[in-house]
């Protein structure tokens, strides 16, 4: 999440720093952002 | 009496879509959607605003956690000042921050094997104060970057803390290192 909306590095360049797949980092990046904002909104769905 | 709401676009794709990720055939739909519908309009708006509050709380080093050195370069890049200490395992290294620090970087050094998911746990007299877990690889210089906020490291007493290092590798944890922290309080010029 950092990487792409603060550094603003694309997947591909993320996947190379964090030593996964480019599919691997939109998969972890979802994971991360859902349970950013469950973690800031609570349970208040999507 | 109000419809089920419209979730044709939810988090996953608002996320590819800011990332810039995604097709130019799917950016032209998901843009007439969100121009068209106001469920969708709506959490478009809400995830922007919580992007924007992700920047905020990262460029004032309120967040710590596992980072990159392209992290970092960009932090360095808005000013924000970071000391950095490299520690090798069994380290025990006397640490502080000075008063205008607004970030420390553990540059952790040891055998991280293929391993790209991690787990840092931070224990003072045996008790466990912190733990965080992220994905992350080692940088080309051999060491995986733990930023910590300084305004907490000033809180502290004077204390010392020992930081583990845990892999979670093909299902199994494996402890890397151990390193010392001997915290020494604030420091004024």
């Amino acid at each position: 999440v950092l990487l792409t909306f603060y550094a603003d590095r694309e997947a591909p360049r993320i996947a190379e720093d964090l030593g996964v797949s480019p599919g691997a980092v939109r998969t972890i990046r979802h994971r991360a952002m859902a349970r950013l904002r469950e973690c800031v909104l609570g349970g208040v769905p999507a | 009496m109000k419809g089920p709401e419209c979730q044709r676009i939810g988090l996953a794709e608002l996320t590819d879509y800011a990332a810039g990720e995604l097709p130019d055939g799917q950016v032209a739909a998901i843009e007439d959607h969100l121009f068209a519908c106001s469920d969708c309009g709506a959490r478009a708006g809400e995830f922007d605003t919580f992007v924007r509050a992700i920047r905020r709380a990262v460029r004032s080093a309120e967040v710590g956690g596992f980072m990159t050195d392209a992290v970092l370069n960009r932090l360095a890049r808005d000013g924000v000042r970071v000391r950095s200490y490299a520690l090798s395992p069994d380290a025990v290294v006397p640490c502080a921050v000075w008063e205008d620090d607004e970030l420390m970087a553990l540059r952790l050094r040891g055998d991280f094997g293929n391993a790209s998911e991690f787990t840092l746990s931070q224990r003072m007299a045996g008790s466990e104060v912190s733990r965080a877990t992220g994905q992350v690889a080692a940088s080309s210089h051999g060491e995986l970057i733990f930023a910590i906020p300084a305004a907490w490291i000033r809180q502290l007493p004077e204390v010392q803390v020992e930081v583990l290092l845990t892999a979670h590798e093909n299902g199994q944890d494996r402890l890397i290192a151990s390193y010392t922290l001997l915290h020494g309080g604030s420091l004024h010029r």
